[in-house]
């Protein structure tokens, strides 16, 4: 009989089942390769939402559309984007010091350049900067909608809901879900081939 | 609480579990092939592709030749590929391996030579031989199915598993000891993967083993009979040939008065009994081709393994051959019933590659609804139903063996006939010897001669052993029975059926062969008697709703003797002499005309009434099929309607033919000119839908985008 090895005999198929064997996602390689294509596609999805956060802002000056982050499970295979992330994006600027009120500096020694070089009180510099948890606060805000607002002084009227989050996600998320069933086919195929 | 988090996840235990398995079935399925002769191995997307051609394959060439030829392509084609392969691709397995193949081949080769040169020396026919050996390069997928293409391709992709797993036909490298044996496993592998694709097709592997063995077995069997078919017309075409040639020499020697009786009854019954061998070869292999194809349709559906004789799936198969589309019409109705009734509803779970779980009602086909005998029932219309086009290989074979028979009966009626010609000239005992009349035409006997042959058709028509030679010998008692009647004169003989359109030399005119002119003058001088009966006779009037078709026989009439008369010189004109007794019958006609106030008489003298409302009224034009229990009606070719125009022109027409009038080709010719939209009128009607999709092509044609309506809401 012509021996075309490996085609036509026993041996050739068991080589052919293990190299089935270790496509199986219980394999820790095969896993870790997974997650890695989790992560890349949950990171399209991102780019995504962010645009549609984006877009309801007219103007985003302190980017708060970089608060839309993704997170990959390790001990499942998944992962998740969201705006309820309270890790902090960025690190905050030198803190001033605090003045107190009984310490008013409010007399300065204005000069032939002029200007208020008074330093910034921390609440000036936590009011007129925003940080990674506080992009999270405006987009969760802008997306859910405020109730009425009222200050000591009138009302401050109600923000109304965008709801731009379940929209964008759920169709983000779904072309994350195909592009992801075929990079894993991508995936097999390299593996086998 | 407005949605802030969107998860995905991934399940993967369902990939896993079926991936394991995929792993498992593969080895086991090998070792079972391994265990029938069979081999497995995976294959890349060419040879994939070359598998399902494999599928599809004919069957291998039966006769000794048509396999020399085969053996003789495949060598050349591998021989070629071996050549083109670099010394490290030679050296390695896969080379080494086709060397070994290409050495067997040549040696295969040699024998089947040898084998042909040894036939074709008895017969005396040398040339042939070596005619047959050599045949041309038609392809890559010769009947041993190896395409060259693919074979270069497994030796590319050794080493790499891939995912496809096909049924590989490994005969031709495994079984050199004879050819049959290779075609035998050819057969069983083509088997085999059928019933492969057809358990994949129906998801059912718990049978799949112990029907395959089945499956090859019975394929085997199956190339068995087709093989025998094959030996069995090639080894006794000589014979036949041989024994043709004898029957004839001795009808001539009949025909010219030796005494040949004896001889001539032998020489029939061993033609015969040749032909027969092939009748029956191809009965049995037609079928068990159908008896093959339910065998493996069934194996794959048979989820209950239900038991299913051979016995019923033969009685089948014969009842398909009988019956024909009356038992697919009904085995149709059975499967739908049964479906129906097995219909069943399930709830299914499935984790998408998107890694979400749904849940879904499925209909299925739950067999177990069904009480054992409603299964079998059920297997066996759905292996009928879905199998026509295989099954057709079957019928063709058994009709072929039919159609063979039916002619091989023929020649043996007409044999004996010519036997008993003999017998009848020397006083009517049948069987016995006598001299035959110098003059006396075997074809055109007297009525004594005739009735003999009716007698003894009717005798042998009850000793018929099958409905097929039955029916044969009805047909040729029918045909004897018509001529008695025609020669008392109790059948129209002027103008009557085509012997008389020959008798008055029409034939010659429309192709046919020219009849002899004694038994012309014969049927003439008869036609001048009946017509000389018809001017003495008083006719009686028909009732009132004769009266228009009187008419139109009248007008038929006059067409008729018309077109005689042109006839007449035109057979003239051809050099065409006429015999004494046709001016005598034109003028009798003549005569008949004039007189006309009668039907029947009319009826019986005159060729294209052969009923009161048979003259087609054609004045409105139309389609000829109207006409009850007349020959036109359901006569769909031979041009049985026929007749002669004003102009002496024949014509022949059958059912469904139209004929127009000069109104409506005129409205045909017209419409041909353009025309034809006088008085059609047309509205136009745009709707809102079809402005949108107008603007919103326009719209993206031009880059401005979709017109999307949207709704603001309000809160």
């Amino acid at each position: 009989m012509a021996d075309i090895s490996g085609a036509f005999e026993v041996d050739g198929l068991v080589k052919q089942k293990e190299a089935l064997e270790s496509l199986m996602m219980s394999n820790p390689q095969m896993e870790k390769k997974v997650q890695g294509l989790i992560r890349k596609v949950l990171l399209v999805a991102r780019k995504q939402i962010s645009d549609a956060a984006k877009g309801e802002m007219k103007s985003d000056p302190r980017l708060a559309y970089k608060a839309v982050k993704t997170a990959v499970y390790r001990r499942i295979l998944g992962g998740n984007v969201s705006i309820l992330n309270k890790r902090k994006a960025g690190t905050r600027g030198p803190v001033p010091p605090v003045v107190h009120k009984l310490e008013t500096k409010t007399n300065s020694k204005g000069n032939h350049r002029g200007g208020n070089r008074m330093p910034r009180s921390r609440r000036t510099e936590d009011l007129l900067t925003y940080q990674g948890a506080d992009r999270g606060f405006i987009l969760r805000f802008l997306n859910a909608g405020t109730d009425g607002r009222e200050s000591r002084i009138g009302n401050r009227g109600a923000i109304a809901p965008r709801n731009f989050f379940a929209t964008s996600s759920h169709t983000a998320m779904q072309k994350a879900a195909e592009q992801l069933d075929t990079l894993i086919q991508d995936l097999i195929k390299k593996e086998l081939g | 609480m407005a949605d802030i988090i969107s998860r995905l996840k991934l399940e993967s235990g369902e990939f896993d579990s079926k991936l394991k398995r995929a792993g498992q079935e593969m080895l086991a399925y090998s070792e079972h092939c391994k265990s029938m002769g069979l081999q497995m191995g995976y294959a890349n997307k060419d040879a994939k592709e070359f598998a399902k051609a494999l599928g599809d394959m004919k069957t291998v060439s039966q006769t000794a030749r048509g396999k020399l030829n085969e053996l003789t392509e495949v060598f050349t084609n591998l021989k070629a590929m071996y050549n083109q392969m670099t010394d490290d691709e030679k050296q390695n397995t896969f080379g080494k391996g086709l060397a070994a193949s290409l050495d067997k081949l040549k040696t295969r080769i040699d024998e089947a030579k040898q084998n042909l040169n040894s036939v074709n020396a008895e017969l005396g026919n040398t040339k042939q031989a070596e005619q047959g050996a050599t045949s041309g390069i038609d392809g890559l997928t010769s009947a041993l199915g190896i395409n060259l293409k693919s074979l270069a391709g497994w030796g590319a992709a050794l080493g790499a598993g891939k995912v496809a797993l096909d049924v590989v036909k490994d005969a031709f490298m495994q079984s050199e000891s004879n050819i049959d044996e290779w075609g035998r496993t050819v057969k069983s592998s083509e088997a085999a993967y059928d019933l492969f694709l057809n358990t994949i097709n129906g998801g059912n592997w718990s049978n799949f083993f112990t029907n395959l063995s089945e499956a090859v077995r019975g394929a085997r069997d199956l190339y068995d009979a087709l093989d025998r078919l094959g030996s069995v017309k090639s080894n006794n075409q000589a014979a036949i040939a041989f024994w043709q040639q004898e029957v004839q020499r001795l009808r001539q020697m009949k025909e010219e008065g030796k005494d040949v009786d004896e001889q001539l009854t032998k020489a029939t019954e061993k033609l015969r009994g040749l032909q027969q061998q092939a009748v029956n070869a191809g009965k049995v292999a037609g079928t068990k081709t159908i008896v093959e194809v339910l065998k493996n349709r069934i194996a794959g559906e048979n989820v209950n393994g239900i038991n299913i004789s051979e016995g019923t799936l033969k009685g089948y198969a014969g009842s398909i051959t009988r019956n024909g589309q009356s038992v697919y019409d009904n085995q149709a109705k059975i499967y739908s019933q049964l479906t129906a009734k097995a219909r069943d509803t399930r709830v299914v779970s499935r984790i998408n590659a998107q890694g979400v779980n749904t849940s879904t009602e499925e209909s299925f086909i739950n067999l177990n609804k069904l009480t054992k005998e409603q299964q079998k029932q059920y297997l066996i219309a759905k292996a009928i139903t879905e199998g026509k086009s295989e099954i057709k290989t079957g019928i063709e074979i058994y009709a072929q063996a039919l159609s063979e028979e039916a002619g091989s009966i023929k020649e043996q009626i007409k044999g004996n006939r010519y036997v008993l010609r003999g017998a009848s000239g020397s006083g009517g005992s049948s069987g016995g010897k006598g001299k035959v009349k110098k003059d006396t035409k075997l074809v055109s006997g007297s009525i004594a001669d005739l009735t003999e042959d009716l007698k003894y058709l009717q005798q042998e028509q009850q000793k018929a052993t099958s409905y097929e030679e039955w029916e044969t010998y009805a047909d040729a008692i029918k045909e004897v029975t018509n001529n008695i009647k025609e020669l008392k004169g109790e059948l129209p003989s002027i103008g009557g059926n085509m012997p008389d359109m020959k008798a008055i030399g029409l034939e010659s005119i429309i192709g046919q062969p020219k009849p002899d002119w004694k038994s012309r003058e014969d049927i003439l001088a008869r036609g001048q008697k009946s017509l000389d009966k018809m001017k003495t006779q008083k006719f009686e009037k028909q009732e009132e709703k004769d009266s228009k078709n009187q008419q139109s026989v009248a007008e038929g009439v006059d067409k008729m003797v018309s077109g005689f008369s042109s006839m007449t010189t035109g057979l003239e004109k051809l050099g065409i002499e006429l015999p004494a007794g046709m001016q005598g019958v034109i003028s009798g006609i003549q005569t008949v005309s004039s007189i006309l106030t009668g039907i029947s008489a009319i009826v019986s003298a005159i060729q294209i009434i052969t009923a009161a409302d048979t003259i087609i009224p054609f004045a409105r034009g139309g389609i000829i099929n109207a006409f009850s229990g007349t020959l036109v009606g359901n006569s769909y070719s031979g041009d049985n309607l026929r007749g002669i125009g004003p102009g002496g022109q024949l014509y022949g027409l059958n059912a469904g033919e139209v004929v127009l009038n000069r109104s409506q080709v005129g409205n045909l010719a017209s419409q041909l000119e353009g025309s034809w939209l006088d008085g059609v009128y047309l509205d136009t009607i745009i709707t809102a839908e079809d402005i949108r999709l107008v603007m919103n092509n326009n719209g993206r044609r031009t880059g401005r985008g979709e017109y999307v309506q949207t709704n603001v809401r309000r809160r």
